[in-house]
C-alpha cells in the first residue's frame, strides 16, 4: 500500500499544472483585501476576515472544483490494464488516488490559511491574534479532510472513465448542486453536508436550526461508501 | 483541554505506528510464503521461476541471492542442453551427409563390379567413385577437426610468428590450385615483419578453409587477399567477386553444419567456416563476413599483435 | 500436462451479435515461441486479453500455469510479462522513471533490473527525455523493457514490432529468440506478418475471423511445405547411380535405405519412373511435394492470404 501511494506521488513529477492550481488558494485572500479595503474597515474581526478568505467560496466552489480537476489529471494518463497485470488491487488503486487528493487538499487549505493571515496582516486590516490563528488552522484542516471525502463521487466517476470531458462536466455539475442545495436541504449533497458540519461553530453565522451532525456525517458517509462500491464495480468490469 | 489534545495526538501517532508495523509484518509473511512457493517450484525443476522483491522489503537480499543462484544454474543447464542439441543435430546431419555420397559411391562400385560398364566408361566410373571417396574423406577429416575443437581437446602450440611471412608461404601453396581452377588472384601483404602469437597449423587451417569455401561456394572467379596492420591488430581480408552471401544466411554461416545452399549441393560440408571461427576465437581474434555492394563477399579476420 | 503453459479450451468471445473469438483451443508449450498469426481484426488481441484476464470470457476456459487467472492473480501475474496494444506510460516521466515505478510496484528479481532491461532493448539509462517525446519505436522498446523487467517465465507480446524500423525488428526478433533459447522463456507473440512469424516462432497458430484454423510446429509446416520430389525405391544405390548418370541430378539426399529426396523439382517424373523400371529398380512411390508456406496460408485462410 505504501508503495502504491509513494509511486502515486512519483507520477506527479514535472506536472506544472498541479502546482499552478495551488495558486487558486491565493484567490480568495486577494478578493478579501479588495472587498474590505473598499468597505469601512474599522470593525473587522479576524474571524470575519477569515470567513471571507477561507470559509466561504473556497469551501463551496474553488476547492471542490480544483480537486475535481486533480482527480481527472491523476487518472487521465493511467493505462489501467498495464497496472492490473502487475497485479494491483482495484481498491488499492482507488485508495492511493484518494490519498493523493487528500494530501493535496490539506496542502491547499494550509496555503489558504497562511495566505489569509499574510493578506490580513500585511494589508493592516486585522491584527495578529493567536486564538484566531489556531482557529483558522484547525478549521482549514477540517475542510482539507472533509472535502476530499465529499468529492469521492467525482473520483469514482473519473476512475471509471477513460476521457476527461465527462469527469470535468461532472465536477462542475456536482459542485454547482452542492452550492444550490446548501439553501434547500443541507443533508442531501455531501458538499453541503460538509458545509453544515463546518458552519456549526463559527461566530457570526446564525443558522435557522442547529446543525444535525449525525445527519451530515451520515450523508457524506453514504455518498462516500456508495461511490467507493461503484468504483470497485466499474474497475472490476472487464470489457 | 491541553492534555486531551496531547492524548489525542499520541493515540493517533501510536495507531499509525502499529498499522505501519502490522503492514510490514504482513508483507514479510507474504514474502516468505512467496519464497516457499517459488522454492518448491524450483525444486520441481522450473529454473525460470523468480522471486520478485521490492527495494523496501526486508527479505530482498535473500530473494536476490536465490534468484542469482537459480539463474546461474539455469544458464549452465541451457549451455549443456544447447551442446547436447548441437550434437544431436550433428548426428542426424552426419548420417545424411555421409549416407548420400556413400550410397552413390556404392552405386558406382556395384556397377563396376557387376560389369555393367566396361572400357572407357569403367575408367570414368572409377574416377567419379574416387572423387566421391576423397570428398567423404575430406568431410570426415574436417568433422574430426571440428569435434576435437568443440571438445577442446586439441592442444595448440602458440608461438610468435611473422604473420606476413607465414601468409605468403600459405598463399604460395595455393597459387597452383587457383590457377588450375582459373581463379584470378590479387595479393597484398606488407613487407615488414609483423609478429603475432599463433599456432602455425591452426593458421594454415584457417586460410585453407576460407579459400576452400570461396572456391566451392562463391561462384566468382577472382580472389583478393589483403593484410592491414596497425599497432594493436592485424586485419586479414579475403574478398571474392562471386554472388555474395544471401542476407538471411549471413548471420548463420559460422554455425556448424549450416549450408547456405538450401539445395544441399553435394560439395561442401558446412563445417569449414565453423572451424575457422572456432580457431580464430582461440587466437582471441574476430571474424566477420559482409557482402559487397557490387557483388561478392568479404571475410575479415582480425588478430591481435603480439606484445 | 506440465509442459503446457497456456491452454485454452473452447474459448469464445461474443460482442453483442458478433462472435469475435470462436471456440479456440490454444496450447502454448513451455520454452517455445508460439506465433499467433492472423490479419488485423482476426481476434488475436482479444485472445491475448482473455488469456491475461483483462477481457471477460463469454464461454470456455483459460489455464495459465495450469491455473485459472481468476483468484490466482497474485501468483500468476508476477510470472507473466506482457505488452497489449500500444504500451501506455506516464508522459511526464522519463523512460527510467516509468520503469522504476513499475519496478517499485511489482518488485524485481535483481537489484539493478531497470538498468538491465533498458540495456536489453537499447534505451539509455537515466536519460532526460520524457516519454511524451519518445518516437513510436522507442515507446515500443520501453514497453518490451517493462515486459521483461521482472524476468518473467512467460511473455505475451501483442505485435511487439509495431512501429519499429527494419533494424529494430531484427533486433527485437533476435533478442526474443535469445530469451527463449538461452533463458528458457515461453513466448506467445502475435503478428500479421507471415515472414516475421516464420523466422521466429517454433509453433504457429493461424487465426482467421476468430477461428483457429491450424496449430502446428513450424518444422512440421515446413516439412509439409518444402519443394522436393520424394522417391521411394527398393535399391537406393542403383537408383542414385541412374539418376546421376542419366538425369545429371546433383542435388539430392539419401534419407534412409529406401528414400531419396530430389531437390530439383523440374525433373520429368514420368521419365524417371520409366528409367527406374527399365533398370529393374522397383519404385514404391514417386511424388512431388511442391507447396510454399505462403500458398499454404492462402489455402488455410480460404484464399485471402495473410499480408
Amino acid at each position: 500500500m505504501l508503495n502504491l501511494i509513494q509511486s502515486e506521488f512519483l507520477k506527479l513529477r514535472r506536472r506544472k499544472f498541479i502546482w499552478l492550481m495551488l495558486f487558486a488558494a491565493l484567490f480568495m485572500p486577494l478578493v478579501a483585501i479588495f472587498y474590505f479595503s473598499g468597505a469601512n474597515a474599522t470593525e473587522i474581526t479576524p474571524i470575519h476576515f477569515y470567513k471571507w478568505t477561507a470559509f466561504s467560496y473556497t469551501l463551496w466552489i474553488i476547492l471542490p472544483f480544483v480537486l475535481g480537476m486533480l482527480c481527472t489529471m491523476l487518472i487521465y494518463n493511467e493505462n489501467q490494464e498495464q497496472l492490473w497485470i502487475i497485479p494491483i488491487s482495484r481498491m488499492g488503486y482507488f485508495f492511493s488516488k484518494f490519498v493523493v487528493v487528500l494530501f493535496y487538499s490539506i496542502c491547499f487549505m494550509l496555503i489558504t490559511a497562511v495566505s489569509s493571515i499574510l493578506a490580513g496582516v500585511t494589508s493592516g486590516l486585522i491584527v495578529f491574534t493567536t486564538d484566531s490563528i489556531s482557529f483558522l488552522f484547525i478549521k482549514c484542516l477540517e475542510i482539507g479532510i472533509l472535502i476530499p471525502l465529499a468529492i469521492l463521487p467525482i473520483l469514482a466517476v473519473t476512475v471509471s472513465q477513460k476521457g476527461y470531458i465527462l469527469p470535468v462536466c461532472v465536477t462542475i455539475v456536482f459542485t454547482f448542486f452542492g452550492f444550490i442545495l446548501l439553501m434547500i436541504n443541507m443533508y442531501i449533497h455531501p458538499l453541503s453536508s460538509t458545509t453544515a458540519i463546518f458552519m456549526r461553530n463559527i461566530e457570526g453565522v446564525v443558522l435557522d436550526e442547529p446543525v444535525n451532525m449525525g445527519k451530515a456525517f451520515l450523508c457524506i458517509g453514504i455518498w462516500g461508501i456508495a461511490s467507493t462500491i461503484w468504483a470497485k464495480i466499474a474497475l472490476g468490469k472487464e470489457k | 483541554m491541553k492534555w486531551t489534545l496531547v492524548f489525542f495526538f499520541s493515540t493517533i501517532i501510536s495507531i499509525c505506528v502499529i498499522v505501519y508495523l502490522w503492514a510490514k509484518l504482513c508483507r514479510v509473511k507474504e514474502q516468505i510464503s512467496n519464497i516457499k512457493d517459488a522454492l518448491e517450484d524450483i525444486k520441481k525443476g522450473n529454473l525460470n521461476r523468480r522471486i520478485l522483491t521490492r527495494k523496501s522489503d526486508m527479505t530482498k537480499t535473500i530473494c536476490y541471492n536465490i534468484n542469482e543462484i537459480v539463474m546461474n544454474n539455469q544458464s549452465q543447464l541451457t549451455k549443456l542442453k544447447q551442446s547436447e542439441q548441437a550434437y544431436k543435430r550433428l548426428m542426424t546431419s552426419l548420417s545424411h551427409d555421409v549416407k548420400t555420397p556413400l550410397t552413390s559411391l556404392v552405386g558406382y562400385l556395384e556397377a563396376i563390379q557387376e560389369k555393367i560398364v566396361t572400357g572407357e566408361e569403367k575408367e570414368e566410373y572409377i574416377g567419379v567413385a574416387l572423387a566421391k571417396a576423397y570428398h567423404l574423406k575430406d568431410f570426415v577429416e574436417s568433422l574430426f577437426e571440428w569435434v576435437k575443437l568443440d571438445a577442446k581437446e586439441q592442444i595448440f602450440q602458440f608461438e610468435i610468428c611473422d604473420l606476413n611471412e607465414l601468409s605468403r608461404n600459405i598463399l604460395a601453396d595455393w597459387i597452383p590450385t587457383l590457377e588450375d581452377k582459373l581463379f584470378g588472384y590479387e595479393i597484398d601483404i606488407p613487407d615488414l615483419e609483423y609478429s603475432v602469437y599463433l599456432d602455425r597449423n591452426a593458421y594454415v587451417l584457417i586460410l585453407n578453409n576460407l579459400f576452400q569455401n570461396i572456391l566451392l561456394h562463391s561462384g566468382g572467379d577472382k580472389i583478393r587477399f589483403q593484410i592491414f596492420e596497425d599497432k594493436v591488430q592485424a586485419a586479414i581480408i579475403v574478398t571474392d567477386n562471386g554472388k555474395g552471401i544471401p542476407k538471411k544466411h549471413l548471420s548463420h554461416i559460422f554455425e556448424r553444419l549450416y549450408q547456405g545452399d538450401e539445395s544441399r549441393s553435394t560439395s561442401g560440408n558446412g563445417l569449414g567456416l565453423s572451424i575457422v571461427q572456432e580457431l580464430v576465437s582461440i587466437h582471441s581474434g574476430m571474424i566477420r563476413a559482409e557482402n559487397l555492394s557490387h557483388g561478392g563477399a568479404t571475410f575479415t579476420i582480425t588478430l591481435p599483435k603480439a606484445l | 500436462m506440465d509442459n503446457i503453459v497456456i491452454e485454452t479450451r473452447q474459448l469464445t468471445k461474443i460482442y453483442g451479435e458478433q462472435t469475435v473469438v470462436n471456440e479456440v483451443n490454444l496450447h502454448v508449450r513451455k520454452g517455445r515461441i508460439y506465433g499467433l498469426l492472423g490479419r488485423n481484426g482476426a481476434g488475436k488481441t482479444t485472445i491475448m486479453k482473455m488469456i491475461l484476464g483483462l477481457s471477460s470470457v463469454t464461454s470456455g476456459e483459460v489455464d495459465v500455469f495450469s491455473q485459472t487467472i481468476k483468484g490466482n492473480e497474485k501468483y500468476i501475474y508476477p510470472r507473466i510479462g506482457a505488452i497489449i496494444e500500444t504500451p501506455g506510460f506516464y508522459p511526464n516521466l522519463t523512460g527510467t522513471e516509468n520503469l522504476e515505478i513499475f519496478a517499485k510496484l511489482r518488485g524485481t528479481s535483481r537489484p539493478n533490473a531497470v538498468k538491465e532491461a533498458l540495456g536489453v532493448v537499447g534505451l539509455p539509462y537515466r536519460d532526460k527525455k520524457v516519454f511524451s517525446k519518445y518516437s513510436l519505436g522507442m515507446k515500443q522498446r520501453l514497453g518490451i523493457a517493462n515486459a521483461i523487467l521482472h524476468d518473467p517465465e512467460l511473455l505475451i507480446l501483442d505485435e511487439p514490432t509495431n512501429g519499429l524500423d527494419p533494424i529494430g525488428i531484427a533486433e527485437v526478433r533476435s533478442f526474443i529468440q535469445d530469451l527463449c533459447v538461452k533463458r528458457g522463456k515461453t513466448v506467445l507473440i502475435s503478428s500479421h506478418i507471415l515472414s516475421e512469424i516464420s523466422l521466429l516462432a517454433d509453433d504457429i497458430g493461424i487465426i482467421h475471423n476468430g477461428v483457429l484454423l491450424e496449430e502446428n510446429s513450424l518444422a512440421e509446416l515446413h516439412k509439409r511445405n518444402s519443394k522436393y520430389i520424394l522417391l521411394q525405391v527398393s535399391d537406393t544405390a542403383k537408383a542414385v547411380l541412374l539418376l546421376e548418370r542419366r538425369f545429371h541430378v546433383k542435388e539430392y539426399s539419401v534419407q534412409d535405405t529406401h528414400t531419396v529426396l530430389l531437390y530439383d523439382t523440374d525433373l520429368d517424373m514420368a521419365e524417371i519412373n520409366k528409367a527406374l523400371m527399365l533398370e529393374n529398380i522397383s519404385v514404391i512411390s514417386l511424388q512431388l511435394c511442391n507447396d510454399t508456406l505462403e500458398d499454404y496460408f492462402k489455402k488455410v485462410t480460404g484464399g485471402e492470404g495473410i499480408a
